[in-house]
């Protein structure tokens, strides 16, 4: 039985291939997710992702649709030595054509870029940097290398920084409309977006507020602190009767991030 | 033209829907209805002092300290930024730090 942030790797391998969850010939097996970058409990999945040459034949539980051919990635929810394992099933080619992908958008700018990438997509890049070799480790390696050298964080700031500049018009247009409610949630939503291209800058890869927390704390940026963060975050400081005041006061903090986060 | 002139005791303000884009050391900014403006060095510098507390005077000053020369030598420069800013659309003049109205100058 394991729990917690302990993972025997080797173990849980072994228990997945013979149950033949996980084949036994495969490219590679890599770890993501919150256990593996340490912000995993008791109740945390494992996520693992197999990659193939060949289509998986085996049991799944879900198809997760994608973008790319074939345009389905298996999903199998399991178990092994007392803890719940997701395992996603890529093939290699899916790899490659993500990579291909991300350099031929670039050069067509980077909303379309990013929004013909499916979320899951985009976590699986964002994952697979962060990610711990199960096997097949140097193919871990070279992908990770051949993803970090990408355009995939130009693309991802050049988006999330797009999608702040939609939120703060929303906000502004709202506030002199005096819808000041509506403008809160948009000058939170503008403030998101911020946070999340400063993160892809830093290479964290995500599109998930899940983790933005944690993610936050792993960096180090003179565009914001990680008290600052949390105490926009939270809200903290928001005068319900003035809170025109803190939409400008966020949306001033976005500023700064923008200031800072270079991109191309 | 922008509407109200610039003084060294004119406190700017960024407008918050301006478009802010790091491109290497430069600048670009916009406002969301007009043409961008690719600020470069001192204009950076200034336009990062642009907090909307300190004057333009202040600003001179500070920018002045970044290279160590006179704020006189810079100010006259800064106020062209300051122009180019609020032609763009991107910057505002709120108020003299005395509370006095820059408009009409």
């Amino acid at each position: 039985m394991q729990s917690g942030l302990v993972v025997d790797y080797a173990e849980v391998l072994s228990h997945l291939i013979d149950n033949e969850v996980v084949p036994s010939r495969c490219e590679a097996v890599f770890a993501s997710g919150s256990v593996v970058r340490g912000w995993g409990n008791a109740n945390s999945d494992l996520d693992l992702y197999v990659i193939s040459a060949h289509p998986h034949e085996g049991e799944f539980d879900q198809l997760l649709q994608g973008t790319l051919t074939p345009s389905q990635i298996p999903r199998r929810n399991t178990s092994a030595c007392g803890r719940r394992v997701d395992v996603e099933y890529w093939l290699d080619d899916q790899v490659e054509q993500l990579l291909g992908r991300v350099d031929e958008m670039h050069l067509g700018g980077a909303r379309p870029a990013a929004e013909s990438l499916t979320s899951r997509e985009i976590e699986f890049m964002g994952r697979l940097l962060h990610a711990r070799p199960v096997t097949g480790e140097s193919w871990l390696a070279e992908r990770r290398a051949a993803f970090m050298s990408s355009a995939l964080r130009a693309i991802m700031v050049d988006w999330c920084l797009d999608l702040y500049d939609n939120a703060v018009e929303d906000a502004v247009g709202q506030l002199n409309a005096s819808d000041v409610d509506s403008a809160v949630l948009a000058a939170s939503r503008a403030f998101g977006c911020a946070v999340d291209a400063l993160l892809c800058h830093h290479g964290d890869i995500s599109v998930s507020r899940k983790w933005r927390a944690r993610r936050m704390r792993t960096i180090e940026s003179p565009a914001m602190s990680y008290s600052e963060y949390w105490r926009l975050e939270t809200m903290q400081g928001f005068d319900p009767s003035a809170p025109e005041e803190w939409v400008a006061t966020v949306l001033r903090a976005c500023q700064r991030i923008a200031m800072e986060v270079p991109v191309q | 033209m922008s509407e109200q002139a610039p003084v060294p005791d004119a406190v700017p303000e960024v407008r918050l829907d301006a478009r802010i884009r790091r491109v290497g050391d430069a600048l670009i900014v916009a406002s969301p209805t007009q043409d961008a403006l690719e600020l470069t060095d001192a204009a950076v510098l200034a336009f990062r002092q642009i907090n909307g507390a300190q004057t333009i005077g202040e600003i001179s000053a500070a920018v002045a300290d970044c290279y160590g020369v006179e704020w006189s030598l810079v100010q006259a420069d800064i106020l062209d930024v300051m122009v180019a800013l609020m032609d763009a659309g991107v910057v505002t003049l709120r108020a003299t730090k005395g509370g006095t109205s820059s408009k009409g100058a």
